[in-house]
């Protein structure tokens, strides 16, 4: 990721409470009408206009403040129960990172594979771009059914999942970092007599760790879809926020798919976040 | 001028059909052969089918097939048209704005990047209704947004210095300076991210018809996975592949043709 200039605070402030401020009116036009419609439909509502029904609709095309600050309450506390947010972010944060271990590790050996050998690029680089249009979403259930057979349970076949969307930009990021060197540096390890696995070890996997990071922040948001993908098609006892989204979807709880959806937001921001920090903490001469 | 920026190619690009495309045919034989005899071995078929046991699925009901084929084939393409074609605009538009706001609004798409827009998709459903295509080429085309703004962005930005102030000499307007220095050095990171791009067309459309949809690839799926008929997901999964393969191989046919001069540079080292 290109590196922004340090951010300007004030206009960034402006802009943010200008945004905040437009939703209300906005808010308000997007539910008016449904409101006006559900007013003429003679429901028991307890509003007696359409403006004051438009922010505590049930299902509100747009839902107002007052509800998300509600949604967000029940979701919240207790903060350990099983339909709380807190626990089941976690299991998702840690279905999201296992999987993006698993995915390096693939990344790495198809990277490797790629750099050293046109063979292998050209035999096998196609199929690494086409398994990414297979429907992983419509084949989790299955793939979860097989590895269990294999006494593959809990986490594992979600993190397999995840990684499976995560490892593509991983792949494709350090086959570039590991070609990045300069041609100069390569012809001077060959002036050395240096061997294949040095020439890796001290020149290329260096040079691709800037590139393997940038690949990380993609890739670590494939893998949190993955994840939540893989938990809302393997619905069963363990936590997730996919579990919470896809329980909430089936009983139209559309404040809470707001709530949920806002949430798993801040868990990729976050996740994107601690990405950046292990970079500058692994590249400080980056800065 | 746009001919004189780019180098020439070095050579030729080598005929389709003699070494790659051999190459792949081989590949695939082989690869279906090892999942046939792997699924047979397996022996498991409500988990895992045979290639041949889709295929009899495929030759029962085709028309059926490739009618929902071609529902979920054009949410991919409208979608991925409509979001490359915002994304486009927008990264555009964003190298007009002044330096804070491009800055701001970077700042803000680079975070919403790493939004997880599944739990998006079934709003979309909701606001534009689950009869249609409509909510489904929303739901793509946001995907392919999303995938592609910020890799045009960046390309459009990091244009060769030198090149900029040589055409800043030519008093250039804004349009010349996209059209004949911007989009051509962009071209190569523009590719790269429209193949992404219509990986995530494919993925949007599926999971917006997962959210909910009365035909489709992704109805089939749900469909033939709650009376239990794996080999009918498969062969959904494998129509939605192809649909998939088809938009990356004209992709990568119009990457031949505009920038294959930078593919054969990358292939140099």
């Amino acid at each position: 990721m290109t590196r922004l200039r340090s951010p300007n605070l004030l206009p960034m402030l402006v802009v943010a409470l200008v945004v905040v401020a437009l939703y209300y009116p906005l808010m308000l036009l997007a539910n008016v009408p449904v409101a006006q419609r559900a007013l003429e439909s003679g429901a028991a509502l307890e509003c007696k206009t359409a403006l004051a029904c438009a922010s505590q609709l049930r299902s509100p095309v747009l839902p107002s403040p007052q509800q998300l600050l509600q949604g967000f309450r029940n979701l919240t506390f207790p903060l350990t129960a099983p339909t709380s947010i807190l626990p089941n972010a976690w299991a998702t944060a840690g279905n999201t990172l296992l999987g993006l271990l698993l995915a390096t590790v693939v990344g790495f050996f198809f990277a490797i594979g790629i750099v050293a050998s046109r063979a292998f690029e050209r035999s096998l680089l196609p199929w690494v771009v086409a398994s990414q249009t297979v429907p992983v979403i419509a084949l989790a259930p299955m793939l979860v059914v097989v590895l269990g057979q294999y006494g593959v349970q809990g986490a594992l076949p979600k993190a397999i999942i995840a990684a499976f969307v995560a490892f593509f930009p991983i792949t494709i990021g350090v086959a570039k970092g590991l070609r990045s060197p300069d041609p100069l540096a390569l012809d001077l390890m060959k002036t050395y007599n240096a061997t294949q696995s040095q020439t890796y070890l001290k020149l290329r996997f260096p040079a691709s760790v800037p590139y393997l990071f940038t690949a990380f922040k993609v890739a670590v948001t494939a893998a949190l879809i993955g994840a939540i993908v893989a938990e809302i098609s393997t619905v069963g006892f363990q936590q997730g926020l996919g579990r919470m989204l896809f329980e909430n979807s089936r009983a139209s709880d559309v404040v809470s798919i707001w709530v949920i959806m806002i949430s798993s937001a801040i868990l990729g921001i976050l996740l994107v976040a601690l990405v950046g920090w292990v970079e500058r903490r692994v590249t400080p001469w980056r800065r | 001028m746009a001919r004189a920026i780019r180098p020439t190619p070095s050579k030729p690009t080598p005929a389709l059909l003699q070494g790659e495309g051999m190459r792949w045919l081989v590949f695939a034989v082989v690869s279906l052969g090892v999942w046939e005899l792997g699924a047979r071995l397996y022996n498991a078929p409500f988990l895992l089918p045979t290639p041949s046991r889709i295929l009899q699925e495929f030759l029962k009901t085709p028309n059926l097939v490739l009618q929902n084929a071609w529902v979920t084939a054009q949410e991919i393409v409208l979608g991925f048209v409509l979001g490359a074609l915002i994304a486009h605009l927008a990264a555009v538009l964003l190298i007009v704005l002044p330096k804070w706001l491009e800055d701001f609004i970077f700042r803000l798409v680079s975070t919403l990047n790493s939004i997880p827009f599944v739990a998006l998709a079934s709003l979309v459903v909701v606001w534009l209704g689950v009869n249609g295509i409509g909510s489904k080429v929303a739901i793509a085309g946001l995907y392919t947004f999303f995938a592609l703004v910020y890799f045009v962005h960046k390309g459009l930005v990091s244009t060769d210095t030198g090149k900029e102030e040589l055409l800043t000499s030519y008093n250039v307007s804004f349009a010349q300076r996209v059209r004949f220095l911007k989009l051509p050095s962009a071209l190569p990171i523009i590719f790269t991210s429209l193949k992404g791009g219509a990986m995530a067309a494919v993925n949007g459309a599926i999971v917006g018809e997962l959210f909910g949809a009365f035909q489709g690839l992704g109805f089939m799926i749900l469909d033939s996975r709650y009376v239990g008929n794996t080999a009918r997901v498969f062969l959904a999964a494998v129509c939605c592949t192809l649909v998939g393969w088809l938009l990356l191989g004209l992709l990568t046919a119009l990457e031949r043709r505009w920038v294959g001069w930078h593919l054969e540079m990358t292939r140099q080292r």
